[in-house]
């Protein structure tokens, strides 16, 4: 029992430190990453918005996500006035940091300048709250939680097939039967994270008008035009053209070098 | 008689054809003098010439270019009637002032009479410069001479004596600078230049200034006299008006002429005359238009607290105490002072204040001319009345402007205000004075600040997710448990250790050992029953306890339960239940059903309660 206890501390230690031994400091661009955040944070705080979002953005060219970089080039954005491009920056924050207060504060204050009327949420309650709940915690956390899970039940599975046959065999049983069913359960929701957070089917208009044909090319009808900071979703590409559905539901193609894939 | 009709008749008849004839009235324009000094006036008229009919309208001046209408018309109209001939005719005289040097022409104009349309002929007037030759101006009887605001005796004197050239008068606008900033001070002044002695003068209408706010300067009650030297020649110089004028907008801006009327001392040819008579003349001059250009204030560096205020300024704020009481007005008194147009002076920007109730301010002015510039105080008395008790600061009133000097805007904070407020006492105060709750007020929104750095930042674009460290992860214990497994079979089975396996399959051979004796539950196979129940019940002691089942008397039974901790009330459990079953298997009766399945439940009890309380070797 002692030793099951042990080993199981052990685990969870291992699945916590593990990652950030693996990822934080060996990174080569950590350091510059690091240099351009404090950079970008002090030209922001003078109120040099262009040299924040140049040194914000230098971070993203290195190849680093990290949610809180996007936030701030999202901020850096607003500031310039630029609507679409803040708006596009928070989405993606909220993508590697679903939870964040501060960025959903950001983007709803953002989207109130948005030209187009969205249409207000229709989404059943249900599943907005099931969405709700899954976006709680980030990927990463959500990983996390399967992992000590089921580290958990494994440890707890080893000392029931050592104690079968004898006295809380059954309890050690039952036990490891309930950490299975919850590690299965954080593993569902690590895939429907990790689907929600790798979906590359939502981009955001840049520009400040942009019009939505019946077909891949502006010789085709024009059916409407969506404005800057408008969510659209995609559903095919061919050539420069990008087939979306618009907020209130239409389909339409449009061009797609406007648009900023989230 | 008949004659007499008949001539009588002809006459009528010739005098209506005359009249007929008479009908072709004809137009005469002239202006006089046509040649004259720039600033002088014209004497425009128009003659109609045979039409005893006035014209259905007096003919209209007022859009002439390249002249100002200073006076008029003055009509004369003039008949006679001889010999059966008509003569008539009708004047209109207008004072016309023309505007800059060179050849100007008055265009024809309509005059209708009867229905029919006349135009007159064109006119050419040349206006030269001053002094070059021409007649002072058209002569108009003058008026008589009230006290004159001119009295400078030098003045009078100098002017008293003929000069020997002809003397000149006229009127020059000019402002202090050609460019200015919307709502910067110019100075606008008219001075008079003369060679005449001014006996009046006055303004021949009210001036307006499109695009301006306009403050007069006052001017002193006389108007100082200097001897300017021109190269027209010598003149006396009278400042006559002055106007602050503040432009609203940006863009080109004219002032337009503005027309005086003097009266002036006619130079008599003979001393006596002009000493006796004090001959007079009226005469008209205007200035010329003023073109101002109005820049737009600078887009750069424009503070968000500026509301177009120009000029430069101090700031001030002041309460006038500094301790006070929860619902016990303070005054709060901002002042701004300085030169500029105080008039369109906006609120300065105070602080937040949601700690205190703020009444719309009492707002005074004051304004006066100090060497022709505007200055004066803007004061904005507010009534601030404290909310919550406690040390509270007002924080700095900001006031911003532009100055256009520097070119640059200025931002003024006054230095912070520290009150004390005092809890207000209960007793004193009305009842329902408690200090009225609010939301916390809502003074502006932004989006949240931008997050600082403190933590590392991970690349979040490598996930634990996908990970080959997650599958290790995942794999391996799953493999250390069936291993684990395999490993503890294999000991179990090379260990050879019967007893060991006996005693994990106990309560399972048990089982099955009793479900065996459940199927001979009837009276025919009672004696099998019964021997089954035992056998299941010392056979499984024996398993549990690893010794072979021949050798358990109920002595021994008794021994090694309790040599296992086996509390002596199932001990005493055990023993009767195996009795039972050996008592029913010899008897010679067969056992009742009820009494088989009581001995059967007895048992399994018996088992379960055992399992729990053995311990393994």
């Amino acid at each position: 029992m002692k030793r099951a206890a042990l080993s199981l501390l052990l685990g969870l230690a291992v699945v916590w430190l593990a990652p950030q031994a693996a990822w934080s400091a060996q990174e080569p661009g950590a350091a510059r990453a690091e240099a351009l955040f404090s950079q970008g944070n002090e030209a922001y705080s003078k109120g040099d918005f262009d040299a924040a979002e140049k040194a914000y953005r230098g971070i993203v060219d290195l190849g680093i996500r990290n949610w809180r970089v996007y936030y701030n080039l999202g901020n850096a954005c607003f500031r310039k006035n630029d609507i679409g491009s803040a708006i596009l920056y928070y989405e993606k924050a909220l993508r590697l940091q679903p939870g964040d207060v501060d960025t959903r504060e950001n983007l709803r204050f953002a989207s109130l300048r948005i030209r187009d009327r969205i249409p207000p949420d229709s989404t059943p309650f249900l599943i907005a709250l099931l969405t709700r709940a899954v976006n709680l915690l980030s990927l990463e956390q959500v990983t996390r939680l399967f992992l000590a899970l089921y580290l958990m039940t494994m440890a707890v599975l080893a000392a029931w097939i050592v104690l079968r046959g004898r006295r809380w065999a059954l309890a050690v049983g039952a036990l490891a039967g309930v950490l299975l069913v919850s590690a299965l359960g954080a593993g569902g929701w690590m895939v429907l994270q990790a689907g929600f957070r790798n979906a590359t089917d939502e981009a955001i208009v840049l520009s400040e008008k942009l019009e939505v044909y019946s077909g891949p090319g502006s010789d085709n009808t024009l059916l409407a035009s969506v404005h800057e900071g408008t969510k659209v979703r995609i559903h095919a590409r061919r050539d420069s053209w990008t087939q979306v559905t618009l907020p209130d539901g239409r389909s339409g193609w449009l061009r797609g070098e406007a648009l900023g894939v989230i | 008689m008949r004659i007499t009709l008949l001539l009588l008749g002809a006459g009528l008849s010739l005098a209506l054809v005359s009249g007929a004839f008479a009908q072709d009235a004809e137009i005469r324009a002239s202006a006089d003098p046509s040649r004259v000094e720039e600033g002088a006036e014209v004497q425009y008229s128009i003659q109609i010439l045979g039409s005893s009919q006035q014209p259905d309208e007096p003919p209209n001046l007022s859009h002439l270019p390249g002249f100002v209408v200073a006076a008029g018309p003055s009509v004369s109209s003039y008949f006679q009637w001889v010999n059966g001939k008509t003569t008539s005719s009708r004047t209109y005289t207008w004072t016309l002032l023309p505007q800059g040097k060179g050849a100007h022409t008055i265009p024809p104009i309509a005059i209708s009479l009867e229905g029919k349309v006349y135009r007159t002929p064109i006119v050419r007037v040349d206006v030269v410069d001053a002094g070059a030759g021409g007649n002072p101006g058209g002569a108009q009887p003058g008026g008589s001479a009230p006290p004159s605001t001119f009295s400078d005796p030098r003045t009078r004197r100098r002017l008293a004596s003929p000069p020997e050239s002809p003397a000149s008068l006229f009127v020059e606008a000019s402002i202090d600078k050609s460019q200015a900033y919307p709502g910067e001070q110019v100075t606008l002044v008219y001075r008079v230049y003369t060679q005449y002695e001014i006996v009046q003068m006055s303004l021949n209408d009210q001036p307006t200034y499109q695009g301006f706010w306009v403050e007069d300067i006052k001017a002193d009650e006389k108007y100082e006299a200097k001897a300017v030297a021109r190269k027209e020649g010598a003149f006396t110089e009278y400042t006559v008006l002055k106007k602050a004028l503040f432009p609203t907008s940006p863009g080109s801006l004219t002032i337009p002429p503005l027309t005086f009327r003097f009266v002036v001392r006619k130079r008599g040819a003979d001393a006596f005359d002009s000493f006796f008579f004090n001959p007079t003349e009226s005469v008209f001059r205007s200035s010329k238009e003023v073109k101002l250009q109005v820049k737009e204030l600078p887009e750069l560096g424009r503070p968000p607290e500026f509301n177009g205020a120009v000029g430069r300024f101090t700031l001030s704020a002041l309460a006038d105490r500094s301790d006070t009481k929860v619902n016990d007005a303070v005054g709060l008194k901002v002042a701004v002072e300085g030169q500029g147009n105080i008039n369109t002076l906006g609120n300065p920007t105070l602080p937040p204040l949601p700690d205190f109730k703020r009444y719309d301010p009492k707002v005074e002015e004051e304004m006066h001319a100090r060497s022709g510039t505007l200055v004066g105080s803007k004061t904005w008395n507010y009534v601030l009345i404290p909310l919550a008790p406690g040390s509270q600061e007002i924080a700095p009133v900001r006031f911003a402007f532009f100055d256009p000097q520097i070119e640059q805007y200025k931002v003024l904070e006054s230095a912070p205000i520290r009150l004390k407020v005092a809890r207000g006492e209960a007793g004193d105060l009305p009842m329902p004075s408690l200090p009225s709750r609010a939301d916390i007020p809502v003074l502006g929104s932004d989006i949240r600040y931008i997050h600082l750095g403190g933590e590392a930042l991970v690349d979040q674009g490598k996930t634990l997710y996908g990970s080959r460290l997650l599958l290790a992860v995942v794999a391996a214990p799953l493999l250390l448990n069936v291993a684990l497994l395999a490993f503890l079979h294999r000991r179990e089975r090379l260990a050879g250790s019967e007893a060991l396996v006996r005693q994990r399959r106990a309560r399972k051979t048990a089982r099955k050992r009793l479900a065996r004796a459940q199927g001979r539950l009837s009276k025919e196979r009672s004696r099998d029953f019964y021997q089954e129940l035992a056998s299941a019940l010392t056979s499984y002691l024996a398993d549990k306890i690893g010794v072979p089942a021949a050798g358990l008397t109920y002595d021994r039974i008794e021994e090694v339960l309790e040599l296992r901790g086996v509390d002596p009330g199932l001990r005493g459990q055990f023993r009767r239940c195996l009795e039972t079953c050996d008592f029913a298997r010899f008897a010679p009766a067969a056992s009742e059903p009820a009494e088989m399945e009581k001995a059967f439940a007895e048992a399994e009890s018996v088992v379960e309660s055992l399992e729990g309380s053995v311990k393994a070797s």
